[in-house]
């Protein structure tokens, strides 16, 4: 899979509109909730998305195949993220919206109830410190191996093991009453 | 294995991040000690607490993006126009400059004509050492006159 991606970044170098197309495809709805797990709010993780992918196309002559495109991709959200957070003093905002609205068979108290844990989970993750959050979201959400949310965020996988401990540790604390 | 190190463990062991060797021997301490057992046990249920959070879903798509390329590229080329940028901020500086001094000129305050003293001392008849105190006073009544005489107006 790397390879194919990588294979779609050399075309879209040379000018294959259609590859670049590929990958935003594949990988656009992966930017949006790293950066939406990392913020809290839908319409700001969508504009980061987009503009790493503005950025990744016009610097796409200068991609080198040695690094995967996924953790390329990651590295550019988490800086897009990081500044984002700095121009923002509150992370967190929005409420959970209607995603299952259209669900009828689901029961609404089983429904609330879930929308409630999916809210208290959420306000847990977006009170952690800026690291420990991105720990979290590449480790839990993304399914990333250590090494490669260690390379994704510029740091050893000993400094990411010692982050998601904390972020571990202040999450048991934080939704204790939660846990059954 | 202690206590400690297996906690250090129990994190990359939920996670499947711990290599088989380590694995063996962490779940022989796991099965031995029962606090190490239930923080292994909290964790567990922590991955799948937070794992509920639901991802969201993009409303954009491919021509979003190329809209926002299409964006990227208008402003970056009204900032390359082909004028050195020590040379626009040196022909920011001046237009300031003569902008603030044209101001400060147009805004001196014309200062109304009043007589002076020995303008009015002429003008009434009087010598000039004599009777100054008197053309004073006079300027004076003559300057309270007109202001009111303006404010009538």
């Amino acid at each position: 899979m790397a390879d194919y991606d990588a294979e779609l970044m050399k075309r879209a170098a040379l000018g294959d509109e259609d590859a670049f197309a590929t990958l935003f495809n594949r990988y656009y709805a992966r930017a949006v909730n790293v950066a939406y797990r990392f913020l809290g709010n839908r319409d700001a993780a969508e504009d980061i998305a987009m503009d790493a992918f503005a950025r990744i196309y016009e610097g796409r002559c200068a991609f080198r195949a040695a690094s995967k495109f996924s953790t390329y991709l990651y590295r550019v959200v988490i800086n897009l993220c990081l500044n984002a957070a700095k121009r923002r003093s509150v992370v967190r905002e929005e409420a959970l919206s209607d995603q299952h609205e259209s669900d009828s068979q689901v029961d609404l108290a089983a429904r609330a109830q879930s929308k409630e844990i999916s809210t208290l989970v959420r306000d847990a993750i977006l009170r952690l410190p800026a690291n420990q959050r991105l720990a979290i979201v590449l480790i839990t959400y993304e399914e990333l191996s250590y090494k490669a949310a260690a390379e994704a965020m510029g740091i050893s996988v000993k400094a990411l093991e010692s982050l998601l401990h904390r972020a571990k540790t202040n999450l048991r604390k934080a939704l204790a009453d939660y846990m059954g | 294995m202690n206590c400690k190190k297996a906690e250090r463990l129990i994190v990359r062991y939920v996670d499947g991040e711990l290599s088989s060797p380590l694995v063996d021997r962490l779940e022989v301490h796991l099965s031995a000690c029962s606090p190490c057992r239930l923080k292994y046990e909290e964790f567990k249920r922590l991955s799948k607490l937070i794992a509920q959070w639901e991802p969201t879903r993009p409303a954009l798509g491919y021509e979003a993006l190329r809209e926002r390329i299409r964006q990227r590229e208008r402003v970056r080329s009204i900032s390359a126009l082909p004028v050195p940028r020590w040379a626009a901020a040196i022909l920011s500086l001046i237009s300031i400059g003569i902008g603030f001094t044209a101001g400060i000129r147009s805004e001196r305050p014309v200062r109304p004509h009043t007589a002076s003293v020995n303008q009015v001392a002429s003008i009434i008849g009087l010598s000039q050492h004599d009777d100054l105190v008197e053309a004073a006073i006079l300027t004076g009544f003559r300057n309270v006159i007109s202001e009111k005489s303006g404010a009538k107006r």
